[in-house]
């Protein structure tokens, strides 16, 4: 499903370059549920902004379903955004002027769905995460875990084919990560959709059918 | 979708309730002054605009050139009117309105003192000023009757029917009602309250003796003619010349003056009331007003903006997640500029809210009566609405296009920056606000010490407790001796003196006066001032050299003439006592040996220079009184008893009179308007400019907390942070005084040039003007610089 080859990533330093990422190849399966693991500064953020489109690879190919990414024009990656891809952050990045149910709502909307698709969607979700009782509260009033939850919520709602995660446990205690580690299984299993995370942590990384190791911004 | 946008905007501007205050008050503020002067420059604008011949329409206008130099005026001769009718196929129509001052309208027991012009027969098919009762047609036909309208009608004859009715007007003949107009529009020059027919000028003039074909004599007579469509303008300019050939140019020739006619288009009449030529040109104030509105938007703009972008950071994150949800850049940028627009829709609304409470003081102000919600503003609403809509795209698209334009990389990685060109950006538009406040303080300063300049400065004349009193009307001229011999009785009054000339209003007639044996066309435009022996005393006026007229010199009330010295300098006269000159007033001459030069003196407006002019001593044709009271005691007391004596002589008409200092503060009422209106704005301006300071200060403080935090726990103390907080906005304001000295300097020298007398542009205006805005801005900043510094460092930096 997602194929890089060559990749490199650097930024201009003075005359040099910094080179974060170095002739990666990578393949990743549909349905895989894959960590990515490093100590930090090795680059694994890099590779998961350059996944998810979010940055550009300064050299090498990269294939999304078998389609050049590279040649992708600013159209074709937001419907990519829009229907494939769904992202979870670290800290959680929830719009803070929506409640749980408008912040969960919101990709439908750019996706145009029409009005009662959406409702019907959204409740759908809320329902799957238990998190009805708190749909009008605003973000401010969860806790990490709550915002979290919400977070994946909105990430799966669009349906994508792929999430990414960028330490999706890291602000979170251990209970909670747990939780939404067997969310992120879940999710994997039942509903098929390819995870890409990148953690920390040995516990989280072994929720995965398969780990990357990135050091100095090669696959180890 | 847009609902949702709203849904988010209405949210931020609840959570940020400071900064949309500031945003929503400082534009409400600004639009309301755009408001309010688009209101004011719109009515100059359209004056007379409602008439539909009115493309066709022009005034005649007059120029005349003496010794290299061009005058150009307004008024035309008697006769230039019919004749131009008469011997100009091209002419449709030609209608003449003469202004004749104020009169006395007496119905049954009542009288009233109202202007009084006079107007051609076919004044109502030329212009549109729609009849209530009457024929059009013939309303102004014959001789002695007269259009009202509606509101003098109401005034006279209460709710009795007007037509028909006899009104005796200065107690000289009696005069009927033949229509009722509509009541006039505020923007018109060329309607009247109240208009006599010409036939009647006619027969008054016939009765008098005289002749309406005066071909060089010149009253407040306008000449309008209508043109049929398409006639070329340039084919009329050469008729006109053959026009003044046959009539005019001959005698104007044997005064060394060449005459000519013009024509000026209706619309440009309120605007130049003085011709097109003429250096009177009101535009340039328009332009000022429409200047400061457009100021003062701006800084309510550049708020918006600023505020936005500085909690750029605080929308990154949102920004951020859109795009990675799908969210195109176009979706963004609409999302933003919605925000904007509901905004200033919001401002709008309190914008018309603050317009209608400021109207009573923008109506005294500008002397009209402005309504906003009048049924010929609703399209005017309309284009304010749309105003808005564009003040809010504009604002509202620099922070959009900014803010979308975020990478979601940089935003979600947590480490976002206000980048450098961006801080550039802000303090831009700080310096651009500050600037201009700067420049409208300085403005302000320039014109209120102008206008006290004016105020002050002496005039060569002594203004205070100055009294003029009318007599051309009622018996008051016939009685003027006695009633000055009495006035004189009187403890509070001084002198007494009767002239043609009104200090503070007008001078009584400008004739040729040229040296004895030199040829007539070497004559110089004079003010002639004829008046009693007490002139001068009375007026207190020096003399520099020569003596003062006198009673006891037999040759003084025929043939003797003071002059002042600009009458010296334009005659180029080395030792003018004993020389001898010559005063052409037209229908004689009278000739004259100088006894005495007066000092100049301005009777009327600074603007102006000094003209040369004459004094000299008569009998009769005198228009008004001059009273000298007392300094010190009572002055209404003395008016009154002024009033007692005036009123045993004078049965037959209303003691009317005015202050010279009144009537010479009248003069500068375009001044006085200005200064009013840059005082006010320059005002509004720092304050929306203040207020966006003090937004920006509140953002920066919140950014900036957990730096403070960790300056205190290293040892800072309250007044390192205060600075630290305050001296970048403080350098801000420097470099905007920088801006605004060199550009207020020329502005404000470029506004002065237009007036004869006029002050320096000091350094202590921008001193001023400077260490007002610092100490404003100051004190707005360090409110909460001060709040930051004292804040406990382990509350910030545990929130963090």
């Amino acid at each position: 499903m997602i194929q890089l080859k060559h990749i490199s990533k650097y930024y201009p330093v003075g005359f040099g370059k910094n080179e974060i990422l170095k002739d990666i190849d990578l393949t990743i399966f549909e349905g895989e549920f894959v960590s990515i693991m490093g100590p930090s500064g090795s680059g694994k953020s890099t590779l998961l902004h350059i996944l998810g489109l979010l940055e550009e690879p300064s050299q090498g190919e990269y294939l999304f379903e078998g389609e050049p990414v590279h040649k992708m024009n600013e159209k074709k990656r937001t419907q990519l955004h829009r229907g494939s891809i769904g992202f979870v952050f670290q800290a959680y990045h929830l719009i803070d002027e929506l409640t749980v149910y408008e912040n969960i709502e919101t990709p439908l909307l750019y996706k145009n769905i029409p009005s009662a698709e959406r409702k019907s969607r959204v409740a759908d979700v809320l329902d799957r995460f238990n998190i009805v009782a708190k749909k009008d509260l605003f973000p401010n009033q969860l806790s990490g875990g709550q915002q979290q939850l919400v977070g994946i919520a909105r990430a799966i709602v669009a349906e994508p084919r792929v999430i990414l995660a960028d330490e999706p446990t890291g602000n979170l205690h251990s209970d909670q990560a747990k939780e939404i580690m067997e969310l992120f299984r879940q999710l994997n299993q039942r509903d098929k959709i390819t995870i890409i995370q990148v953690t920390h942590s040995e516990l989280n990384a072994t929720y995965g059918q398969r780990i990357i190791q990135i050091r100095d911004g090669k696959i180890a | 979708m847009l609902k949702h946008y709203f849904r988010v905007a209405l949210r931020h501007l609840r959570r940020q309730q400071i900064i949309t205050v500031i945003n929503i008050l400082g534009l409400a503020i600004g639009m309301a002054c755009c408001m309010l002067i688009v209101l004011f420059v719109r009515n100059e604008y359209g004056f007379d605009n409602f008439h539909p011949n009115g493309r066709n329409i022009y005034r005649v206008t007059n120029s005349f050139t003496k010794a290299g130099e061009t005058n150009y005026g307004s008024n035309t001769q008697w006769p230039v009117g019919p004749y131009l009718k008469n011997e100009i196929s091209d002419i449709k129509e030609s209608v003449r309105v003469m202004n004749a001052g104020t009169a006395l309208y007496t119905y049954q027991d009542k009288q009233y003192v109202d202007p009084l012009a006079y107007a051609d027969a076919g004044f109502f098919s030329m212009f549109n000023f729609p009849l209530v009762k009457g024929n059009a047609q013939t309303a102004l036909q014959e001789p002695y009757t007269m259009v009202i309208t509606e509101k003098i009608a109401k005034k006279y004859f209460g709710n009795d029917d007007p037509i028909g009715k006899i009104l005796k007007v200065d107690n000289q003949f009696d005069c009927r009602v033949t229509a009722v107009v509509k009541d006039l529009p505020l923007n018109t020059d060329v309607g009247k309250e109240i208009l006599l027919s010409y036939a009647t000028v006619e027969q008054l003039i016939k009765k008098g003796g005289g002749s309406m074909e005066q071909w060089y004599n010149f009253n407040d007579n306008t000449t309008y003619i209508q043109l049929p469509e398409g006639v070329s303008l340039h084919k009329m300019e050469s008729q006109l010349q053959g026009f003044v050939d046959r009539h005019i140019k001959r005698i104007a020739s044997s005064l060394g003056e060449v005459f000519g006619l013009d024509l000026q288009p209706l619309a440009n009449i309120h605007l130049h009331p003085y011709g097109d030529k003429n250096k009177q040109d009101n535009t340039h104030l328009l332009y000022i007003y429409i200047a400061i509105a457009i100021f003062i938007i701006l800084i309510a703009c550049f708020n918006f903006m600023n505020l936005v972008t500085a909690r750029a950071n605080e929308r990154a994150i949102e920004v951020g997640v859109r795009k990675v949800m799908g969210s195109e850049r176009r979706q963004l940028i609409i999302q933003f500029v919605s925000e904007a627009v509901l905004l200033t829709s919001l401002s709008f609304v309190l914008a018309i809210f603050l317009a209608l409470l400021f109207m009573p003081w923008f109506d005294k102000i500008t002397g009209k009566e402005f309504g906003l919600f009048t049924l010929g503003n609703i399209p005017f609403l309309g284009y304010l609405f749309g105003m808005s809509v564009i003040v809010g795209l504009l604002s509202g698209s620099y922070p959009a296009l900014y803010l979308s334009g975020l990478l979601p990389v940089a935003v979600l990685k947590g480490g976002f920056k206000t980048s450098g060109s961006r801080v550039w950006i802000r303090k831009t538009l700080v310096i651009a606000q500050f600037s201009i406040a700067i420049i409208l303080i300085v403005a302000t300063i320039v014109v209120y010490s102008q206008l006290r300049f004016w105020q002050n400065k002496y005039l060569g004349f002594d203004k205070d407790r100055l009294v003029n009193v009318n007599i051309t009307s009622g018996s008051a001229e016939k009685n003027y001796k006695v009633i000055k011999e009495d006035l004189l009785r009187q403890p509070g009054v001084l002198h007494v003196t009767v002239s043609n000339t009104a200090m503070g209003r007008y001078v009584g007639s400008v004739n040729p006066v040229v040296k004895e044996g030199d040829s007539e066309d070497k004559s110089i435009v004079t003010s002639v001032i004829m008046g009693d022996f007490d002139l001068l005393k009375t007026l207190d006026i020096k003399l520099t050299k020569g003596r003062d007229f006198s009673p006891g010199f037999s040759t003084d009330s025929n043939n003797a003439f003071i002059v002042n010295e600009a009458m010296v300098k334009a005659m180029n006269l080395h030792d003018p006592i004993g020389q001898r000159i010559k005063w052409l007033p037209g229908f004689t001459e009278r000739k004259g040996e100088i006894i005495g030069v007066a000092k100049d003196f301005n009777y009327s407006t600074l603007t102006v220079p000094v003209s040369p002019a004459i004094y000299i001593v008569r009998n009769d044709g005198f228009s008004v009184m001059s009273i000298r009271l007392a300094k010190g005691g009572d002055l209404t007391k003395q008016v009154a008893d002024v009033e007692t004596v005036w009123k045993k002589y004078v049965t037959d008409y209303p003691f009317t009179y005015s202050f010279v200092s009144d009537d010479l503060a009248h003069q500068y009422v375009n001044q006085d308007r200005l200064a009013s209106l840059f005082g006010t704005f320059s005002m509004l301006a720092i304050l929306i400019a203040c207020m966006g300071l003090f937004g920006l200060s509140i953002l920066i403080a919140r950014q900036r907390t957990k730096e403070i935090g960790i300056r205190k726990v290293l040892g800072a103390s309250t007044t390192n942070i205060t600075r630290l907080l305050s001296q970048d906005f403080m350098q801000l304001v420097m470099v905007s005084l920088m801006i605004a000295v060199p550009v207020s300097w020329y502005l404000m020298n470029k506004w002065l040039q237009d007036f004869a007398y006029r002050i320096n542009v000091e350094w202590w205006m921008f001193l001023t003007a400077g260490i007002m805005a610092m100490i404003i801005a100051l004190v707005t900043i360090s409110f909460q610089s001060v709040k930051a510094a004292l804040t406990n460092p382990v509350k910030s930096l545990r929130t963090e």
